[in-house]
């Protein structure tokens, strides 16, 4: 089988297999006119077309040239039998080379599909059964008047020794032959298609119980005959009807081929465009012509099959569905989850995982680093959301606990202070410890406060994050205006936008020189935009120091935009979009 | 309204701990009658003891907001100082039901956080003024009521 060789021009396929029909049609009323059955007539000429079509379409299609050239051949040689029996010349002929069909039929089911014979034994027993056409029933004709034999105005055309006795003889070798040979092919064509492997037995399913069925049938007509049954006009006509058998399935293997492989062109050309999971599934489906195919690929950590959704599940298997599991260097891969009848089409499932093994290999990696980055975002949120619940935390424990012993015990000491300074008893000396005490407990109160203000600001929980930059204003060292509408916004949100405020702030105060700073916070409902502007100098590095890039870290974390635009000596621009949802 | 949980006790204590009950102490009074609204024990104790100290009749003490109405509408005391942080609802929450609920009482919110934490909600809330819990004292707590009163 070449590949590279060109198929035979359309209209050479259109004339011969026209022509053929025409032949057909016109011998078909010739052999009826000569004295044969119509019925027989019919099928004589149709056997005579079938396989000059099959084997010309064969050879077409470029993918069994072998068995068309053979079917071709059997096609001519079955006309040229049929011919004789209105032109009388050709009968001599016919009768020697007529019967070279039944071995070039064994030779194509021994070669189908594209291998030549290659077994010693597959040799042997054909160059017998060429053997006993070409010189047993050759050497027969010398024994035998034809014009008695076949009833017809005909002459031998070789010199002939008439000895009834020697024909018989040779006749019956000849029938013993055909049993003898043709069940020794019937074996090895059987231990063929048991040898060849399951999908190409699939594939080649339908021209192998023909062949089969059709050397069956030639044995059985051969035995019949030789216990003495003498063969009648139905008995040849349904040998006949079962020869046709062999090209009509050549013909069916043939279409079921072209549509597998138009369904496969038309996925490799839709999987070419790199589909994705859900788009692997969708071409499959439309390749398959089954809309509830699933596919479900294998996710080697959890050691489980997943959906095209990445999400995790196992293929359910139900009524009328079947699996089909693809394999890649002995890994699963994946599994198909379709409609069972679908494997009564198994060369076509085949070619259709095969193209698509490549897809699905890159769809299955896709899924697995979809599900991969969504668990690494919703995780990197999770700590953010948890770091800052945690400060909270921290900022409550501290208000609730240490501050409010201290409170209490500032008010006590107050109290000693009083007593002290209204008590005549009691020395300057315990009077002004008392009053230093009360001062070191006020300060330490004051500090306390600042550290839970820098942890987590309790203005920011309790009246939001316009109330907080106003507190943050008021303590930052250069006027700041601010344009933030009083609204709520989820708690993470919130506390990201004040940090973002508060750090850009200091950074204007501290590094930028600025002489004044903008705060504007606007949202639309779904998203928070804050933005602080200043004066200063500029030159920020995008990423520049560490509080910048905690800054774009925890911003990028709530599935937000932080940006700093930063030309030097053109001021400080800094912006958080956050998502509110 | 769970009135057991309303947390008084007398100010003459014998021993440590809070009591509940309803017993009301009684104390010559030139200032007038109080209730303190917070959910430290220690931190009621020590206020408690410095505006008595300074003539304040502690007429009961709540350890949360839902207590602190059903005290105040049975007390009816002059001035509640009224913690912003508590359990079960924030001291304006607590400021609003008692304004809702026609008390007369005059309330005065006090915490730990500083007063530029609550600024906003300070501005609106029916309260007369807002004192830092370090500051609390006699002279303090008189010269909010009377500044808020002229």
């Amino acid at each position: 089988m070449s590949r590279s060789r060109p198929g035979l021009p359309r209209w050479a396929v259109i004339a011969a297999i026209t022509g053929a029909g025409a032949f057909a049609a016109v011998d078909a009323v010739l052999e009826h006119g000569a004295g044969v059955p119509w019925y027989q007539a019919v099928l004589d000429a149709l056997v005579g077309w079938a396989y000059i079509t099959g084997g010309v379409v064969a050879y077409q299609a470029r993918q069994l040239d072998r068995t068309g050239t053979l079917m071709t051949a059997i096609g001519v040689i079955w006309n040229l039998d049929s011919v004789a029996l209105y032109v009388h010349a050709l009968v001599p002929y016919a009768a020697w080379l007529g019967n070279l069909v039944d071995p070039l039929l064994a030779q194509l089911l021994l070669s189908y599909p594209s291998r030549a014979v290659r077994s010693r034994l597959e040799r042997a027993v054909l160059a017998a059964a060429y053997l006993q056409v070409l010189v047993v029933n050759g050497v027969r004709e010398v024994f035998v008047n034809l014009r008695d034999y076949i009833r017809c105005p005909c002459v031998n055309s070789f010199p002939t020794v008439h000895n009834p006795a020697v024909f018989r003889a040779l006749e019956t070798e000849l029938r013993i032959a055909i049993v003898v040979i043709g069940g020794a092919v019937l074996a090895l064509v059987f231990r063929r298609w048991w040898r060849s492997s399951g999908p190409a037995r699939r594939a080649l399913n339908p021209l192998w119980f023909a062949g089969l069925a059709t050397l069956m049938a030639l044995i059985l007509d051969d035995v019949l005959t030789l216990v003495g049954l003498t063969p009648n006009n139905a008995q040849a006509a349904w040998v006949t009807l079962i020869r046709l058998s062999v090209p009509v399935a050549l013909l069916v293997g043939l279409v079921r081929i072209r549509q597998s492989r138009s369904a496969v062109a038309d996925l490799v050309l839709a999987l070419d465009r790199a589909p994705g999971p859900a788009g692997v599934q969708q071409a499959l489906a439309s390749a398959l012509g089954d809309p509830g195919l699933t596919v479900w690929y294998w996710e080697p950590e959890t050691r489980s099959f997943v959906g095209a959704d990445g999400r995790s599940a196992a293929p359910e298997p139900s009524a009328g569905r079947a699996t089909t599991e693809v394999n890649a260097d002995g890994e699963p891969l994946a599994v198909l989850v379709h409609d069972s009848e679908l494997l009564d089409q198994r060369p076509l499932l085949d070619a259709v995982v095969a193209a698509a093994r490549l897809a699905l290999e890159n769809a299955r990696l896709q899924a697995a680093l979809a599900a991969q980055l969504a668990e690494v975002r919703a995780s990197r949120a999770r700590i953010v959301q948890a770091g800052l619940k945690e400060r909270r935390r921290v900022e409550r424990d501290l208000h609730d606990g240490a501050q409010q012993r201290l409170l209490a015990l500032s008010l006590t000491i107050a109290m000693i202070s009083d007593r002290l300074a209204s008590d005549p008893a009691a020395g300057p000396d315990l009077t002004r410890l008392a009053d230093t005490a009360r001062s070191e407990i006020t300060a330490a109160i004051g500090e306390l406060r600042e550290l839970g203000r820098g942890i987590h600001p309790a203005v920011l929980t309790n009246e939001g994050l316009a109330a907080a930059v106003e507190t943050l204003a008021a303590l930052a060292p250069l006027p700041v205006n601010i344009q933030i509408v009083p609204a709520r916004y989820p708690p993470a949100v919130e506390s990201t936008a004040y940090f973002v405020i508060s750090e850009a702030l200091a950074n204007a105060a501290r590094h930028a020189g600025a002489s004044k700073a903008e705060v504007t916070a606007c949202s639309d409902g779904t998203r928070l935009v804050v933005e602080v502007r200043d004066d200063g100098i500029g030159g920020v590095p995008a990423r520049g120091g560490s509080g910048l890039t905690g800054l774009a870290d925890r911003v990028a974390a709530l599935g937000g935009r932080f940006t700093v635009t930063s030309p030097a000596g053109g001021g400080t621009t800094i912006r958080a979009d956050l998502p509110c949802a | 309204m769970v009135v057991m949980l309303a947390r008084v006790f007398p100010l003459c204590r014998l021993g440590a701990g809070e009591q509940t009950g309803t017993v009301i102490a009684t104390f010559p009074a030139p200032q007038g009658t109080l209730v303190i609204v917070d959910d430290h024990a220690r931190f009621r104790e020590a206020a408690g003891e410095r505006l008595a100290a300074a003539g304040w009749r502690i007429v009961g003490e709540a350890a949360t907001g839902a207590a602190a109405i059903d005290l105040v509408a049975r007390l009816a005391p002059d001035v509640v100082l009224l913690d912003v942080v508590l359990p079960d609802m924030d001291g304006f929450a607590v400021a609003d039901r008692l304004a809702a609920a026609g008390s007369a009482s005059a309330v005065v919110l006090t915490s730990g956080h500083d007063r530029r934490d609550f600024s906003a909600r300070l501005q609106s809330a029916p309260v007369r003024g807002f004192l830092p819990k370090e500051m609390i004292s006699g002279p303090a707590l008189a010269t909010l009521l009377a500044g808020d009163q002229s």
